[in-house]
């Protein structure tokens, strides 16, 4: 190494113009690297840290440690510095400016990674950590990668965004300011995750009520429009981040998060979940992964969980568990529109999106809210050609005044939309009731499915049995004509017409299965589904907002 | 193709010295196809190629390469040209894009090509007095590089590591080969053998302060773009640019990378003057409209026009990083003349000292803005190299725009 004094620089005395004195050859020079690294991987500094591990919160860096795969994190623009400037007092450092970002792997695949620093000014970020979550949102964006933003705030800092420069993003990098929009473009490409670790506001909420997947860590997080000063300052009301977008809040009032879950650690933990169901991109199949769980398992215990009499309720959760591979299965949003279940597994080995009716709650019945979490869920599923396997037992649309006043009528026509534009195969198992126009919708044959299935209990029709014997003989009924003896014999009539073997026999549907042959049947109806999947990559599919 | 085909370079039609050649660069006695002895098909290292013995058939055995999908390799005899115009030089390849090789004794012959091959004689070529053993050698080696490598990598590599088989041409510490000071010279083709897999880079282009060409690096094909210090400090004069620029479209045709190193003081003033410019403009664009996806390293100097040109600064590079050699002086910009733009005002009123833009031209401050991704080790610069091409592999997965709105 040449250390000889022909090398060295002559200007001893010169910086090197970020404040330090210039290394005058490669040990110096070199040495020089490496206590930059070292200080940046300080973050806010010890003191700083402890505050945050004492709120139960992690660093960027630790949980980023919990994400990847071991020792394959490659942190980009690690030397980047910004000033905290408040006045009254001397400026100092923000090490990575507060962002600590680049790539590394999940179960051996590449994603982006974006995690704010809670040990600096609270997370917000500067403008040389915009730049860099530009940077790798927009690599993300171009080759394919998923995107995780690990988020703490994400807010930019308040004051730099104070006057009419707010009119327009212009230059992002310079004015700190990230156009809330600019997640949008890669929606459909690849899969972006928001796990919300601190307190996600503004720009921050917008990017997590768009992304594939979310998380919440629940006591310690919060997401809202605005933040408390702002409410106040705004409306005059007093409220804590928690008040405005709680775990709680966002688990069972407005379903905007997937998974509400106890700690940081459970978060990441969902998110590496996750990943593994997804494509890199949609220009990819989601990977298979072939476990223990033979695909001809068969599931006796399913003849128990279900009974015959269609009044009786029972967790359809059991059900799918059941049936997937190795009983695993993510589920999305669990406590908003629980008569509803929407999430992630594999049979045989190949993802799945599956929507079920849970009877256990509302009978399963189909109402707004139900629809609103089905369809953005199996647009997500259609984006990224993920098979969709559709569970029915339900009675049909919720009808009445409430739920006209509702808007019933807009998430009904969006669930037609969605199904009939699907390209992603859909496989259906009629388990017990299946009536009315949600027949259709939520993976019937009239909508395109690939795969029809009935169970024996399957009972299908316009509308349940004794719903058409009322409304058939209302007349009657109105006059006092109709004798007990008719109304049962109409009744029996509807419900043996409804049994799901006559759709067989005019092949209205593929098949009647046998209970336990259902996770066969499924893997069979996967693999021959596969053609189709194949046909649609490189189709560019949105979705909606969450 | 049967093996028994008759030894067709031997055929009256094509001249002996073609024939001569053909046959130390053809697998064999396989030349088929040529019922007037211009246009033929042949194996070189296992590819099919299209061949032309004929300077008049070039331009129909291009169409006929591209629509076998085949490279098009041209074996012209002493004595031939100058027809009415150069034949590569002039039109657009028809599509699909197919490689180009010519070989011949005049430069009128082969101008144009892809890789362009003088045989006993001197000229511009990409090589010049070539025997035809040698120029042999050349021609399989780059199709070679135009294949998928054997043993391409696949899975994701965040340490950089190398592909089983593939190890540098040379095992050198990049610390030693480089000195630490600015001006100091140094030999870019050591460092480039240091960098890349063995055997190095067969270069292509004219002889200047660029050096480029074809490499493998981890396994997979590059293209190479290094300024050479040690020739004029690495300003670029009109034939490094025109170097820059076809070695651009040659990464954008054959969707192949570009790595570029650069270690430039700007443009050399000639390349400054108006003759010079359309030369600079025509680069620029053509780097510029590339959708060819670039690691650039900076080694040292990065100024003026230059930078741009090489990848180092502006958007044109996917990723870019530097070495942490001291800044040397940039010439003096210019005065401004135009009204400078009302400036903010700082509620916070900051009071910082305004930085010397000697300074400010240091990697270190660029790295602490954000304008640069990160300050390697010189003896990283492998590593990091086959990690970012490997990051940056999935770039046709999307037709993105240029990304000429990246920070």
């Amino acid at each position: 190494m040449p250390t000889s004094a022909g090398d060295a620089t002559d200007a001893s005395d010169a910086t090197d113009g970020a404040g330090e004195p210039a290394p005058h050859d490669w040990p110096s020079a070199l040495a020089r690297l490496q206590a930059l690294r070292h200080a940046g991987r300080q973050m806010g500094g010890p003191e700083a840290i402890e505050r945050l591990h004492a709120r139960g919160k992690l660093t960027p860096r630790e949980r980023i440690d919990l994400l990847l795969d071991h020792g394959t994190f490659r942190e980009l623009g690690e030397l980047v510095t910004g000033t905290i400037d408040v006045p009254g007092r001397p400026p100092r450092d923000a090490p990575a400016d507060g962002v600590v970002a680049g790539w590394g792997l999940v179960d051996g695949r590449r994603i982006i990674v974006i995690a704010d620093d809670g040990t600096i000014t609270a997370g917000a970020r500067g403008p040389g950590g915009n730049r860099k979550a530009r940077y790798l949102r927009d690599l993300a964006a171009d080759h394919g990668y998923p995107l995780v933003s690990l988020l703490e705030s994400s807010a930019n800092r308040f004051g730099s965004m104070m006057g009419a420069q707010f009119a327009g993003p212009g230059d992002e990098a310079t004015d700190g300011i990230a156009p809330p929009a600019a997640e949008w473009p890669q929606a459909g490409r690849s899969p972006r995750v928001s796990a919300v670790l601190g307190t996600a506001l503004g720009a921050a909420s917008f990017q997590t009520m768009d992304a594939e997947f979310s998380t919440l860590a629940d006591g310690t997080a919060a997401m809202a429009l605005a933040g408390p000063p702002v409410v106040l300052g705004g409306i005059g009301v007093t409220a804590t981040t928690q008040d405005l977008g709680s775990g709680e809040l966002h688990a069972t009032i407005t379903g905007f998060i997937d998974c509400i879950t106890p700690t940081e650690h459970d978060s990441i933990a969902a998110v590496r979940r996750f990943l593994g169901y997804f494509p890199s991109s949609s220009r990819e199949l989601p990977p298979r992964r072939l476990g223990a769980d033979p695909a001809d398992r068969p599931a006796p215990e399913l003849c128990d969980l279900v009974p015959l009499d269609h009044r009786k309720p029972y967790d359809m959760g059991q059900v799918i568990r059941a049936i997937v591979d190795d009983g695993e299965f993510l589920e999305l949003r669990a406590r908003y529109a629980r008569n509803i279940i929407i999430g992630y597994a594999r049979i045989d080995g190949w993802t799945v999106g599956i929507v079920a009716n849970q009877p256990r709650h509302l009978g399963g019945i189909v109402d707004a809210k139900a629809v609103t979490k089905a369809v953005r869920f199996a647009q997500i599923c259609n984006a990224y050609n993920i098979p969709l396997v559709f569970l029915q037992d339900q009675p049909g649309f919720v009808v009445g005044p409430q739920s006209e006043r509702e808007g019933a009528l807009r998430q009904v026509v969006r669930l037609q939309n969605t199904a009939y534009s699907a390209t992603t195969p859909m496989i259906t198992v009629l388990v017990r009731k299946a009536y009315g126009y949600s027949t259709w919708l939520l993976g019937g044959r009239a909508v395109g499915a690939t795969h029809v299935m009935a169970w024996p209990s399957a009972s299908i029709s316009l509308a349940a049995p004794e719903i058409g014997v009322a409304t058939l003989l209302r007349s009657e009924l109105e006059r006092g004509e109709l004798s007990e003896e008719r109304q049962q014999e109409l009744y029996r009539s509807y419900r043996s017409l409804s049994q799901g073997r006559w759709a067989a026999y005019d092949f209205r549907i593929d098949d009647v299965i046998e209970p336990q042959h259902t996770r066969r049947a499924l893997a069979g109806a996967l693999a021959m589904a596969d053609h189709r999947r194949v046909r649609a990559l490189g189709l560019r599919r949105r979705f909606d907002t969450a | 193709m049967s093996p028994s085909s008759p030894p067709r370079p031997s055929s009256p039609s094509i001249p002996p010295g073609v024939a001569a050649f053909l046959q130390h660069v053809l697998d064999g006695p396989t030349l088929r196809d040529i019922p007037d002895g211009t246009v033929g098909l042949g194996w070189v290292g296992g590819v099919p190629v299209t061949v032309a013995t004929d300077l008049t058939a070039a331009v129909p055995a291009l169409a006929t390469a591209a629509r076998r999908a085949t490279p098009l390799l041209i074996v012209t005899a002493p004595g031939e040209g100058p027809t009415a115009a150069p034949p590569l030089a002039v039109g657009h390849r028809p599509a699909p894009w197919v490689p180009v090789v010519a070989v011949g004794r005049s430069p009128w012959a082969v101008v144009g090509a892809d890789l362009s091959i003088l045989l006993d004689a001197d000229g511009p070529a990409d090589h010049t007095d070539q025997d035809p053993a040698m120029a042999a050698g050349l021609v399989r080696r780059f199709l070679g590089l135009l294949r998928p490598a054997a043993a391409s990598p696949t899975a994701a590599s965040p340490a950089g590591a190398s592909p089983a088989g593939a190890a540098p041409a040379r095992s050198a510490s990049l610390t030693e080969l480089v000195p630490f000071v600015p001006d100091a010279p140094y030999d870019i083709a050591a460092v480039l053998d240091a960098i890349v897999d063995a055997p190095g880079m067969l270069p292509l282009g004219e002889r200047g302060a660029v050096l480029g060409g074809l490499a493998r690096l981890g396994g997979r094909t590059v293209v190479v773009v290094a300024s050479d210090a040690a020739h004029a400090g690495g300003r670029l004069d009109p034939s490094a640019l025109r170097t820059v620029a076809r070695l651009t479209e040659l990464a954008a045709s054959a969707d192949l990378p570009i790595v570029s190193l650069v270690d430039s003081a700007g443009l050399l003033p000639a390349a400054a003057a108006l003759d010079d410019v359309t030369t600079l403009l025509g680069t620029l664009g053509s780097v510029w409209a590339s959708p060819a996806t670039q690691v650039t390293v900076v080694l040292g100097r990065a100024h003026g026009a230059a930078a741009t040109v090489l990848g180092a600064v502006g958007a044109r590079a996917d990723i870019v990083v530097a070495w942490p050699r001291p800044p040397s002086p940039a010439p003096t910009p210019p005065a401004p003349t135009r009204r400078a733009r009302p400036r903010r005002p700082d509620p916070a009123g900051s009071t910082a000292d305004p930085v010397d833009p000697v300074e400010r031209a240091s990697a270190w401050a660029a790295a602490r803005d954000g304008a640069l991704l990160d300050i390697i080790a010189p003896d990283e610069t492998r590593a990091r190299l086959i990690e970012a091409l490997d990051v940056l592999r999935g770039a046709v997965a999307f037709a993105a725009p240029r990304r000429s709105d990246r920070g």
